[in-house]
This record gives structure tokens, C-alpha cells and sequence, in this order.
């Protein structure tokens, strides 16, 4: 990726959070069939590599914008933020959370451990319903802050606002990250998955 | 070499001529090519369209046959009879030690390139080492022959197939292995890919579809998307050391139990022995794909001359192979999982390799995706199909049909504390690429050095390595450097490097040292060497052929002889023929197809009384008994009279 090109620019977009999946599918698709190496073969060894790059590009960016999660994470990468990864509790449910991990380091054989198990992976199906709900109020705000911008022709004049929404989703995946490496290991002890 | 730099400079334009698909598989190997109308087929030769993947040899490591005519070997030498080298390729002898004990010709000796530090395991015939993709070249270049005998012009360019799970190292050995043996190799595919192009042809086959691949060596499962032309690999997964031959070798295990309770004698080491009895319940697992019951009969000269028959049922057959059947449900449920699929949400399964023709398998895969597979292509054809039908899409651009794979592994870089840091993950759709920038600790660093790996583990030692290199900076104040080195896997998920300078947005060169494999020299090398033996490799070809030839009369001769029509022979006649056998008998001992050649036409001559006087008694014999017999049987008179001329024709049949 060269400078001034993010993932949302191989499909043409400014960095919006919301973006339609049906139409990311069918855009990728048909980007695909212009771009992909295997349609430029009888162009020569140089079409080909040309075509390998800009088909990885469109690629990596339906990777990156495919998901809604990974799409908020990405943009928090292109803004030059970094989450603090999934391993650190998120510190507002830091004691909640150290009871949960010990739970699961309990004998699930013992019945009452796993009706707590169980308790739990309910409860952290319910967050994770709440997260995708958080992030598509952030996206809302944030989208039509980039709508405005790209209308006015220039940056948000609200940098206070932008500032405070990717502040918003960067402790929002945090938390997240966390809490879905704990459904995964309350799932794993379940056997459900 | 598993990592290629960008190598691509001014190339002729696509040469003409027919491009062929390849399956070059663990067990068989086909080729296959589109026709004018546009439909795939596989080419016929002598034996079918399955061209063992066999490489036979003489004695002294001198080339002897491929294909039908090695796979004979098997039994008879099998100290220099090579199998199942797919098995090997792209390994190192550490990787491969589990499988040493099934395969005869164990002598395998690791070399470590001098110059680059690449781990190869080489196979010693007598003293003369080859390389896994020294062997599978001489295997592709017989599908080569075989394709140019058929169309009479050269075939130089191949789509070859791969299992869809084969990392990097395995992959670029598939490619040297075309190039050694003088094959552009446009593309690779992975295997159950190719199978879904060749039944998505036809638009029936639209949906969500999952490709269950059970072959000889390995397993694959693949999830497709198939929509208008456009195949989309959602997930796959599978075992690249998973397959019909481990279900062989239960069999074999329990053979050997049988003889040793029953008979008091020890032959897992015996090769010989090993491989009858493996021929032996080959034949008994495909038996039971179609039949209850059945036997597997073993007689060995000089260990078991009174033979030993063992009855086997499907149920007990079942039982023994259901362990390994059942290694193949994880990856079938880890490929839904990472399509973010439910069972339900497959509408079709497809089924490919020989090994789904066992009815445990069908009823395993319908248990997991709860449906009924399809099978309507041969299981054992539709790969090569496939690729055919892919070479066609990338030389002739006339169908709108798009391929679009993903990589099956993951792709790492080392970090601190011997952490995998992923960077490419699995299931990403190729061409996929990821950039990392580098910086150095300390003032005045001069290197700084990058280990690529591949595999889903956290812990180096616990991933496939790939390569190391080493990026050159000039001596500089710490962290003031930037370089962004580019991993790219291309379409055939081989993996491509390049470095650039940020600040100076110079390319930087890099120079990439594998892990595993053959270098590009040496593989230039073996493209040499491949051809300086070409005339010889023709010639031990030859003999083969004429001794094949010579063996089959010799054994129908030696059945004439003791016909009653031959008394009729002269005692003159008679000594003629055994003195011109036993010139025939001396040339085999040779190498000279020519004398062979000789020998049978002179052997020939002399037999032509003999094959008068044979057909001679037949008519007589069938015209006695017509007149003797119902008209009802007539038929079967007139058949026996026509298999006796055919006989006399099997001896004396050379004039043609």
C-alpha cells in the first residue's frame, strides 16, 4: 500500500464505518473480475504481476473492511491508534472479570461450575449483542461526521467530536477483544465449539 | 526455491500449443486437456488414463520405466522401485521419519545446501541420489509423452495440481518438479478447487459447495461460494498425511499379525513380502467397496508356499479403517466453522480421490454434512479435469470463469521471545499481501534479520519455517532506518518478498535464503542434467518396453510348447526354438533394446511351424466339437477355438 491509499479507497469509499455487506460482496466481486491476475494472463508476465498487486490490494481491503469489528479496528490503525490488545482486562470490569477467569479454570465436570459456565456464556453473548449495538451507534455519529467532511470538502470542523468517537472505539474493542477471548474459552469448556 | 523475488523481466510472449491440466497425484498421476468444444478430457494410454506415480530403476540408479511398467516392479524390486514421493516433497528427513517404515526404499540420506542452508531429503538407489522433485519430474514427463504422443506436437506448459493444505515448501517443490521436467508451470491449483471448476462446468452446481478430497496420501476439504463463473474458496483444511495409504497400512499391520500367529514367521522386514501383502489388500479394500466379503490371499516362494488366505468383511474392514476415516470429520467441521457456515448451509458436497469409493466414507460425509454427496464425476479423473479447465481459462481468456483461492495457512514472522506474529492469516484470499516495516536496536546496525514461518501455532518451534534473510541497512543512528518489506502470496499461495526503503522510497533488495527445497540453480541443474539424459532415459525406456514384450511371449511360448500340437514339431525345430529362447533369455540380462528386438524376431521365425500347427489343432478341435456338440454351445466352441488362435497369435503376433 502506497501512501494515500487505505483499504477503503480500493473500493472507492471515504473511511466510513457502515458499509452495506451486500454491496462490499458484490463490489469485491466484481473488482475481482477486472482485476485478478488470471484475466490478464494472455497479457504477458508484466500484466500479471501488475494485475497480482492491485488484486491483493482489493483483497487485503475486503479482509480489513469485511467485518464490522475488524472495519473499526482498521480505521483506528489508519488513524495511527492502536488498541491495547486483548489481553488487557478492560479496567473498568477489572474485578468482574478476574472472577469470571477464575471460573473457568474450575472442573467443569462439577455440576454446579458448569450451570455458572453456562451463566456466564449467556451473560457474555448478551455484551457482545450490546457491542455490535455500541459500535453501530459510534458508526452512525462517525459516518455522518466523514459524510459532512467530504461534502464540505475538507476536514470535520468538529476535531473535538472526532477525537472522542475514536477514543470511544478504541476502549470499545479493547473491551471486546477481551470479552470474546472469554466466550471462546467458556465455549472451548462447554464443548460447544 | 519456496520464496521467489520478483524474477519477472522480459519474457517471450505465451508460446503457442496445447496446455495440459496435471494431477500429479500420490498414488496415480493423470493428464488432462480442453478440446475445441470446450469439455475436458483426460488422455488414454496404455493401461487406462491412471499413470501409476511409479518410478522404476535399475540396477546401478539407472532409469528404467515409469508409470504401468514400474508399478509392475513394485513387488519384484522394490529396493529401487519409488512411490508415494509426494509424500516427501517439500520435507525435510526429520519431517518424514514416521513414514520411512512403509516405504522400501528407505534409504533416504538429509543434505543441508552448503551455500543457503536448505534442508532437502534426497532417495539412494544404489548410490545415485534423487530428489523428491527429481522423481515426481520423471513421472510428470511421462504425462508429458503421453500428452504429446496424443496431439503429436510438444506440450510445454501445465496447470499442476496440489493439495489444497500443501505449504509453501510443498508447493515450490510441485513447481521445480514441472520445471526439471521441461514444463512451464502456469499455475498452481489446489486439488479440490480444481474439482469444483470441473463440476461447476455445468450450472447445476451453483451454491455453496464443499469438496471432500480423500486421495491416496492426503485429505482436503474445501467451501465454496460458486456463483455466475466466479468460484470463491470460503475455508479449507485438511491433512497433508492422511489417506488411502494409511489405511493400507492397517491392513498390512494386521496381515503381518496373521502370518506371524499362524505361520511363526517375522516378514515386516522382508520388502519383497511387504509389498505382495500390500498389493494384496489393495486389492481387498477395493473389493469391499463393491462386495460383503472377500480374502486376501497371500503365497510367498520360500516363506509361505502353502498360501495363506485371511476371509475379511466390510464390517471388520470397517472397523479397522474407521479411525482414519474419522480423522478427516475435524477438518470437515473446522472448514464450516471458518466459512462461518452451518451444515445445513452447504447445499451440495462433491466427492474426489479414490478413497470416497469406500462406503464408510459416503456414510461418514453424509453424517457430517447431512446430505448425500455427488459423485457423478470419476473421482478419480475430476481433479486433472479441473485443471484443465483452468489452463483453458488462463491461455485462451474465452470463459468467464474466476477462480478466486485462499491461502490454507498462516503466515508468520518471528518476534521476541519466539512468538509467531501472524501477519497473513488462513483462509485470506490470494493474492494476499501484508506490509511490516523494520527498523534496528542499535546504533550503526547493519542487518537486521527476518524469519518467515507458516502454520497456526504460537511458538516458532512449533511452525513450519519458511525462510530467513537478513535486510542490509547502512550504518545509521538506531530506529532511523525504515524499511517496509512486503510478504505478497501469489495465486498459487507461493510467498514473494520485497523491501523498500521508506524514506528514499528505493526498492530494497533482499535476498531470501529457504528453509526447505531446491535452490534456482540447482534446479537449473537438474533441467540440465534432464535433458543430457534424455537419450538415455529413452533408451532404458525402450528396453522396458521390449522386455515387457519378450516376457509375455516367453510365458505364452512356454504354455505352447506343452500343447499337445507341439509334438508335432521336429526334434530339429524344437532345439531351434529352445536355443533362439535362450539367446531372448540372455538379451533380457542386458540393456540394449535393439538386441531384444533382435532376439524376439529370430525366436519368431522360429516358431512360425509352431503357431501353424497350434491354430491348425484349435480349428480342428473347434470344427470336431461342432459337430459333436448342441448347437447351443456352439458359441462357447467357437470361443475357445478363437482364444487358442489368439494364443498362437500371442507368440508368434510379432510380424505386425
Amino acid at each position: 500500500m502506497t501512501a494515500g491509499q487505505d483499504h477503503w479507497s480500493a473500493f472507492e469509499l471515504p473511511r466510513l464505518l457502515d458499509i452495506d455487506p451486500a454491496w462490499l460482496d458484490q463490489t469485491f466481486r466484481a473488482r475481482s473480475r477486472e482485476l485478478h491476475p488470471d484475466r490478464c494472463f494472455v497479457d504477458g508476465p508484466e500484466a500479471v504481476d501488475r494485475a497480482m498487486l492491485a488484486s491483493s490490494r482489493l483483497n487485503d481491503a475486503y479482509r480489513a473492511l469485511r467485518d464490522p469489528f475488524r472495519r473499526a479496528e482498521t480505521l483506528l490503525h489508519e488513524e495511527g491508534l492502536t488498541t491495547s490488545g486483548k489481553y488487557s482486562p478492560p479496567p473498568d470490569m477489572l474485578l468482574q472479570v478476574l472472577d469470571w477467569n477464575e471460573l473457568l479454570d474450575e472442573d467443569p465436570a462439577d455440576p454446579l461450575t458448569r450451570v455458572a459456565i453456562e451463566e456466564l456464556s449467556a451473560e457474555l453473548d448478551g455484551r457482545e449483542q450490546a457491542d455490535r449495538e455500541a459500535l453501530d451507534a459510534i458508526a452512525q455519529t462517525w459516518d455522518d461526521e466523514v459524510k459532512r467532511a467530504v461534502q464540505s470538502g475538507g476536514r470535520s470542523a468538529m476535531e473535538p467530536e472526532r477525537t472522542r468517537l475514536l477514543d470511544a472505539l478504541r476502549s470499545l474493542l479493547a473491551r471486546r477483544g477481551y470479552l470474546e477471548n472469554l466466550r471462546r474459552r467458556a465455549a472451548n469448556v462447554l464443548g460447544t465449539r | 526455491m519456496p520464496i521467489e523475488i520478483k524474477a519477472h523481466g522480459a519474457e517471450p510472449a505465451l508460446p503457442k500449443g496445447r496446455v495440459v491440466g496435471i494431477d500429479l497425484g500420490t498414488t496415480n498421476s493423470l493428464v488432462a486437456w480442453v478440446g475445441d468444444d470446450g469439455r475436458p478430457s483426460c488422455v488414454d494410454g496404455p493401461g487406462g488414463r491412471l499413470v501409476p506415480s511409479v518410478v522404476a530403476f535399475g540396477e546401478g540408479g539407472g532409469r528404467m520405466a515409469v508409470g504401468v511398467a514400474a508399478a509392475d516392479r513394485l513387488v519384484i524390486d522394490p529396493d529401487r522401485t519409488v512411490y508415494s514421493v509426494k509424500r516427501l516433497m517439500g520435507r525435510s528427513a526429520e519431517d518424514v521419519r514416521d513414514e520411512l517404515k512403509f516405504l522400501p526404499y528407505h534409504v533416504l540420506r538429509e543434505d543441508v545446501s552448503r551455500r543457503t542452508g536448505a534442508q532437502i531429503v534426497r532417495i539412494d538407489v544404489d548410490g545415485h541420489f534423487f530428489t523428491p522433485p527429481e522423481l515426481s519430474a520423471m513421472v510428470l514427463r511421462e504425462l508429458k509423452l503421453r500428452a504429446e504422443g496424443a496431439f503429436g506436437e510438444p506440450v510445454t506448459r501445465a496447470v499442476i495440481t496440489v493439495p489444497a493444505y500443501f505449504n509453501d515448501a510443498q508447493r515450490q517443490a510441485t513447481k521445480d518438479a514441472g520445471r526439471i521436467a521441461g514444463l512451464e508451470v502456469l499455475r498452481i491449483v489446489n486439488e479440490p478447487t480444481a474439482a469444483a471448476l470441473a463440476y461447476g462446468l455445468d450450472k447445476r452446481h451453483e451454491g455453496t459447495i464443499a469438496v471432500y478430497d480423500f486421495g491416496g496420501g492426503t485429505f482436503d476439504v474445501s467451501i465454496l461460494k460458486v456463483n455466475d463463473g466466479l468460484f470463491e474458496v470460503l475455508s479449507t483444511a485438511g491433512d497433508t498425511h492422511l489417506g488411502g495409504d494409511d489405511i493400507d497400512h492397517v491392513l498390512m499391520d494386521r496381515v503381518l499379525d496373521r502370518v506371524r500367529e499362524a505361520r511363526g514367521i517375522d516378514l515386516a522386514e522382508d520388502r519383497e513380502a511387504v509389498q505382495t501383502i500390500r498389493k494384496a489388500v489393495i486389492a481387498a479394500k477395493c473389493a469391499l467397496s463393491f462386495d460383503e466379503v472377500t480374502q486376501i490371499t497371500i503365497a510367498l516362494e520360500g516363506r509361505l508356499d502353502v498360501p495363506l488366505t485371511l476371509p475379511l468383511d466390510r464390517a471388520t474392514f470397517d472397523g479397522l479403517a474407521a479411525p482414519i476415516i474419522d480423522r478427516t470429520i475435524g477438518p470437515c467441521q473446522q472448514a464450516i466453522a471458518d466459512a462461518r457456515l452451518s451444515p445445513a448451509q452447504i447445499d451440495e458436497v462433491i466427492l474426489v480421490g479414490g478413497s470416497t469409493r469406500i462406503p464408510l466414507v459416503r456414510r461418514r460425509v453424509e453424517e457430517v454434512f447431512g446430505k448425500p454427496a455427488h459423485c457423478e464425476l470419476d473421482p478419480d479423473e475430476v481433479v486433472a479435469l479441473g485443471a484443465a479447465v483452468q489452463a483453458d481459462i488462463l491461455t485462451t481468456g474465452r470463459r468467464d470463469m474466476l477462480l478466486l483461492d485462499v491461502t490454507p495457512l498462516s503466515l508468520g514472522i518471528e518476534t521476541m521471545g519466539d512468538v509467531v506474529a501472524r501477519i497473513i492469516h488462513r483462509n485470506s484470499t490470494i493474492p494476499a499481501s501484508a506490509t511490516e516495516e523494520f527498523t534496528t536496536w542499535v546504533d550503526g546496525q547493519t542487518g537486521v534479520v527476518i524469519h518467515v514461518l507458516q502454520g497456526e501455532r504460537e511458538f516458532v518451534k512449533d511452525c513450519r519455517s519458511l525462510a530467513r534473510f537478513t535486510i542490509q541497512i547502512p550504518p545509521m543512528p538506531a530506529g532511523l532506518p525504515r524499511i517496509a518489506v512486503t510478504f505478497l502470496i501469489d495465486a498459487n499461495g507461493i510467498l514473494h518478498v520485497t523491501g523498500r526503503d521508506v524514506r528514499t522510497g528505493h526498492e530494497h533488495t533482499i535476498e531470501v535464503r529457504p528453509s526447505y527445497g531446491l535452490t534456482d540453480d540447482e534446479v537449473e541443474k537438474m533441467l540440465l542434467d534432464a535433458f543430457e539424459n534424455a537419450e538415455a532415459d529413452l533408451d532404458a525406456r525402450m528396453f522396458v518396453e521390449a522386455r515387457t514384450e519378450a516376457e509375455s511371449v516367453l510365458a505364452a511360448l512356454d504354455k505352447a510348447l506343452r500343447d499337445t500340437a507341439a509334438e508335432e514339431l521336429s526334434s530339429i525345430e524344437r532345439a531351434e526354438i529352445q536355443s533362439r529362447i535362450a539367446r531372448l533369455r540372455a538379451t533380457l540380462e542386458g540393456t540394449g533394446h535393439q538386441a531384444v528386438r533382435d532376439a524376439l524376431a529370430l525366436l519368431n521365425r522360429a516358431t512360425h511351424h509352431l503357431a501353424e500347427l497350434m491354430m491348425d489343432s484349435a480349428l480342428k478341435e473347434a470344427l470336431r466339437n461342432k459337430r459333436l456338440q448342441a448347437a447351443l454351445e456352439e458359441k462357447d466352441e467357437l470361443d475357445d477355438a478363437q482364444e487358442a488362435i489368439a494364443s498362437a497369435h500371442r507368440f508368434h503376433g510379432l510380424e505386425r
